[in-house]
């Protein structure tokens, strides 16, 4: 049976603050926890009493693994922010679509760091070739996993397509219709 | 534990990303991004995907990644923003349910009884003509142009004049509005008489029938009606069905603890009644429940037990031919497999209190939901936006308690919803929050809605993996939604309604 409080140290060069709270958060429907540095500072240190009736087996694994998690998901988020930016400003302003694969592009690249420029870089030739040596060569993908949802499955009435979807909002004058064109048309 | 080297994992890798979340269950990584879309990974896949980025996966995993929005390209980037839009635009739409209470006089006593309605006798809590009309006039202020019209209660026929007079003023109204008009009635049945039945009719009003299953088990929630209650949905239903009506009678029905043992039984009475799905929701803590707990209670655990059982004798009676359906599955697959909002109010971010629905007390108070009426009618007035006859439909939606609700139902900006993977699937309830917590957005983890949330999507996910249930699940979400695009069209905007926000 594990000590309780338990104590569950964390390299803050490793772990940030934050990785450590969102996990900390979680677990405060099941835990009473106190977080402070180590005496020379260089450590973060998580200390966990469970609430009544709460099993403490398993308990520290759980945490490591959460907060392991919060770590990855914030990396994620971060990375994406700025693709999740362009997204919000495509709902408000459909023309800048338009701009995806010119200016846009070369802005978000340049502002990126160049790891991610090569790695992006590297995608972009991955999909490049994937789409041109196969054109979605539905027999070397026996599962279909290539084939979209829509195609696989139909689509009832025009609700869903998205194509269908912008098609729609251009006659509803919510969305250019040059814009249209040019995703449907590619 | 999971073998990710953190040390590995850089921001870089994501650049290229539509943003997105993930949870594991089981051996199995489920990625969904911020729009909805998913895919399953295995350990080493994820692992993969998160060390060295996209790039680095085996060709038959990017072109999924593709195919479901994962990687960023021009075509990914007009989904997502689309279904983006989508939500937006459902946030922004003006409210088009509004459930009217014509009387709190109940003449059941159920155990878990949320409205907690008073009994037979005590008319003063009937809505009279007056506040019936202003309540009309109210409605039709919203600027959309569906409008939907739901009689709860207490028991609705109970004030019969009343529900009759709100019928015919509002259609009375229409002939200048112009709305797209439905009427529901959610009603225990046992007052329906041929006179009542026939007007219903031909005011093409939907009625909804409160049934819990067998009678061991009905009876045991809500005294001995179930014999009764049943032979008058039978004979509504009949009615209904040689009219040819467009949407026939349907059932409800809560879950207690008595409920419990009993998953197939249940099913097999809205089987038996050609009732074609099934909807079951757990009673709440609010009206006579809180009372009652101990007894009736369940908790997330227990529902969620009663759910996997329920659906996965559902599933088993579809993978032998039959065609039944489950109406939390439904909801929550319409988003998963389809980005399709369904409009359930009580899971989507930003939940609709207010700009979803309202709910019309007899007395002509106004409150953002039904959840929030019943909360009054315990004395907390939280949840009051207005009064019809005073608060015009700019001051419903501007209230204060509008705004807190909407705010603290927003999952992108709730701590731990935000990180959630389930967060483009669900939605929290303030008001129930508030209940439970004393606040209206506690930890999320220590709420009954995440816990029930979170495992309805495990559940409904699990069996995603499984091929042929996963045919069946995207059977179930395409005929939902092509009954329901007939409402989505009607739920659109009025020109009056765009000059109102303008
Ligand atoms: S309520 Fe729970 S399951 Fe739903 S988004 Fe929030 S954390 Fe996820
Ligand atoms: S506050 Fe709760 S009950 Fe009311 S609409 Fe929102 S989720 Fe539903």
């Amino acid at each position: 049976m594990p000590k309780m409080p338990m104590e569950i140290v964390f390299d803050p060069k490793i772990f940030s603050a934050d990785a450590i709270l969102g996990a900390c958060h979680k677990f405060l429907a099941k835990c009473f926890i106190t977080l402070e540095h180590s005496e020379d500072g260089k450590r973060i240190i998580a200390r966990l009493k469970a609430r009544e009736g709460v099993s403490v087996e398993g308990l520290e694994d759980e945490f490591r693994a959460e907060t392991l998690n919060y770590a990855v998901k914030q990396k994620i988020s971060k990375g994406s922010a700025k693709i999740r930016d362009q997204i919000f400003h495509i709902v408000f302003n459909p023309e800048r679509l338009n701009a995806l694969g010119g200016q846009l592009q070369t802005e978000l690249e340049t502002k990126a760091d160049p790891d991610s420029v090569k790695l992006s870089a590297r995608l972009e030739k991955l999909l490049e070739e994937i789409e041109s040596e196969e054109s979605m060569d539905y027999e070397e993908d026996p599962l279909g996993i290539a084939v979209p949802w829509e195609e696989k499955h139909g689509m009832p009435g025009d609700l869903l397509h998205p194509v269908d979807q912008l098609k729609r909002q251009a006659e509803n004058n919510l969305i250019n219709i040059e814009t249209v064109k040019e995703i449907v048309d590619c | 534990m999971s073998a990710i080297d953190i040390k590995k994992v850089k921001t870089s890798n994501f650049s290229g990303m539509i943003p997105f979340s993930f949870r594991k269950l089981g051996d199995t990584y489920i990625v969904v991004n911020e729009y909805g879309n998913y895919v399953f990974l295995t350990e080493e896949e994820f692992v993969s995907l998160v060390e060295n980025g996209p790039s680095a996966l085996s060709r038959p995993v990017v072109k999924e990644l593709t195919a479901q929005n994962m990687l960023f390209t021009k075509e990914t980037a007009a989904r997502a923003a689309e279904r983006l839009r989508a939500r937006f635009a459902d946030a922004a739409r003006a409210t088009n349910l509004h459930i009217i209470v014509p009387t709190l006089r109940c003449n059941l006593r159920c155990v878990y009884c949320q409205a907690a309605a008073m009994s037979g006798d005590n008319y003063e809590t009937d809505m009279n003509t007056d506040t019936a009309r202003a309540v009309v006039e109210t409605i039709f202020d919203a600027p959309t142009k569906l409008l939907s019209i739901e009689f709860q209660g207490g028991e609705p026929l109970l004030n019969w004049d009343t529900v009759k007079f709100i019928i015919e003023y509002a259609i009375e109204l229409n002939k200048t509005k112009k709305r797209e008009l439905r009427f529901n009635i959610v009603s225990n049945h046992l007052l329906m008489d041929d006179e009542k039945l026939d007007f219903l009719l031909e005011h093409n009003v939907v009625m909804c029938m409160s049934l819990d299953g067998p009678a061991f088990v009905h009876d045991k929630n809500r005294g001995i009606t179930h014999d009764r209650a049943v032979e008058m949905y039978k004979k509504v239903y009949r009615r209904y069905k040689e009219a040819g009506a467009e949407r026939l009678p349907s059932l409800i029905g809560t879950l207690s603890k008595h409920s419990m043992p009993y998953h197939k039984e249940i099913v097999d009475e809205y089987r038996s009644l050609n009732a074609g799905s099934i909807f079951m929701r757990p009673a709440t803590t609010l009206g006579y429940a809180g009372r009652n707990w101990e007894e009736i209670g369940l908790t997330p655990e227990e529902f969620l037990d009663f759910y996997e059982r329920m659906l996965d004798y559902i599933i088993e009676l579809n993978l032998k031919g039959e065609r039944f359906t489950e109406t939390y599955a439904i909801y929550a697959l319409c988003k998963i497999v389809a980005g399709f909002e369904p409009g359930y109010v009580d899971m989507k971010s930003p939940c609709g209190a207010s700009i979803g629905q309202l709910a019309y007390n007899y007395n002509g108070d106004v409150y953002t939901c039904d959840e929030g009426r019943m909360l009054g009618h315990q004395g907390d007035h939280t949840f009051r936006v207005g009064k019809c006859g005073e608060s015009s439909f700019a001051d419903l939606i501007m209230h204060r308690a509008t705004k807190a609700c909407s705010i603290a139902s927003t999952l992108d900006t709730t701590p731990g919803c935000s990180e959630c993977a389930y967060r483009p699937y669900c939605g929290i309830c303030p008001v129930l929050n508030y209940h439970e917590t004393g606040e209206l957005s506690p930890n999320v983890f220590t709420t009954r809605r995440h816990a029930v949330n979170e495992g309805i999507i495990d559940i409904i996910f699990k069996r995603l993996m499984i091929p042929e249930v996963g045919d069946i699940f995207v059977q179930w979400t395409k005929n939902y939604m092509e009954s329901s695009s007939r409402e989505i069209e009607g739920a659109k905007e009025t020109e009056e309604g765009k000059a109102v926000k303008e």
